[in-house]
């Protein structure tokens, strides 16, 4: 695996999945695999939770997508500074460079 | 191209399909030639497990004639073309004793599941 | 399929069900803009997405006629991609799974949209650069 990006859809106050597949991110991060997730959907409510923290300690970067947070009215002045902003072609890209993507 | 495919939604739609979809198009695409392994994860871990049984439905005058069987589906997956996985912990939280899977089931843990990923070329998480 | 590079996308959820189907249409979109060659394999209920008999309709909530309301239709979203791929000299194919058709009553698709089998994902997907799944919710 070349690297790994998970879309993450799923708001994680609802779904006990999301900090499970952070925590595969960040397994595979310590393999040495780089590993990023993509925060969408529902999903753009994760980025101000606690649970990605152990992740981004393992070296996962973590994106979260303008467009779902304009959606929620989420201000991007209030995403947290370890967290990214990014377009959907965030995914197109990682796709076209081979990456092992995971919608959930 | 080695391919696996993650099973995570256990038990959806399989009265109203008559099989699982996911196990359904590996065995397909199987069949095509694809090389693929299946990794069952969620509810799915239960598909492996002996003795399930689906009782006939009926719905006004209709009954079903074929119900589904997942546990054949892995049956009849698992061999020397293809591994079967199963994700330990997801067995644990739900009491299901490993005993009582078929033999043929690789079980795995969640903190192996980097390193089988990136054996694979291809891994699709349905 | 025309130079560049492929991408593949299977797509499962029945229209106006989940909102994963309008961002994986925008992932589909933005793969078009880039420039790649796109391959769509629609399994179970997203065989339903290029529908061709889904109609706009008016809503008296929004105090909207049909013409007012526009309301989005999948087939439409899905036409739109096959022409801007065209345009853009991409090759584009929306492929519905024939079994998923055959139970859905679902054959009377948009023009452009092709029936196919898991062999053919198989094929298309080892002739692509990456293949992403969608899943149902």
């Amino acid at each position: 695996m070349k690297e790994l990006l998970i879309v993450e859809t799923r708001d994680a106050a609802d779904h006990a999945d999301p900090a499970r597949m952070a925590d595969l991110a960040a397994g595979v991060a310590r393999a040495g695999v780089p590993a990023t997730i993509f925060l969408t959907d529902n999903g753009a409510f994760n980025c101000r939770r606690d649970s990605l923290e152990r992740a981004m300690a393992a070296g996962v970067q973590v994106h979260v997508d303008r467009f779902a947070l304009g959606e929620r009215g989420i201000g991007e002045a209030t995403v947290p500074e370890a967290v990214a902003l990014a377009g959907i072609e965030l995914v197109v890209d990682r796709l076209a460079d081979g990456a092992c993507v995971m919608w959930r | 191209m080695k391919h696996l495919n993650i099973v995570s939604s256990g038990y959806r739609a399989t009265i109203e399909e008559q099989d699982d979809t996911v196990v359904w198009i590996s065995h397909a695409m199987r069949n095509a030639g694809a090389a693929i392994d299946l990794l069952l994860c969620g509810a799915a871990v239960n598909y492996p497990v002996r003795g399930q049984r689906v009782d006939p439905v009926t719905f006004g005058g209709r009954p079903q004639k074929h119900g589904p069987d997942v546990h054949a589906q892995i049956t009849g997956f698992v061999g020397s073309a293809s591994k079967v996985y199963a994700l330990r912990e997801d067995l644990d939280q739900r009491g299901i004793d490993h005993c009582s899977l078929i033999p043929e089931v690789d079980l795995i843990g969640r903190d192996e599941l980097p390193k089988l990923l990136c054996a694979y070329d291809q891994v699709w998480h349905w | 399929m025309k130079p560049g590079k492929t991408l593949t996308f299977v797509l499962m959820d029945a229209p106006f069900e989940s909102a994963r189907t309008a961002t994986a249409l925008r992932v589909i979109d933005a793969s078009i803009r880039r420039g790649f060659n796109v391959n769509v394999f629609a399994y179970e209920g997203a065989v339903l997405l290029p529908f061709r008999h889904q109609q706009p309709h008016p809503n008296a909530v929004h105090g909207r006629d049909v013409g007012e309301e526009d309301h989005p239709l999948p087939r439409e979203w899905i036409a739109g991609l096959i022409a801007m791929a065209a345009g853009q000299g991409v090759d584009f194919h929306w492929i519905n799974c024939g079994l998923c058709v055959d139970e859905r009553g679902a054959s009377d698709a948009i023009d452009g949209v092709e029936r196919g089998t898991p062999a053919d994902l198989w094929k298309m997907a080892s002739a692509s650069d990456n293949t992403l799944v969608v899943p149902t919710a």
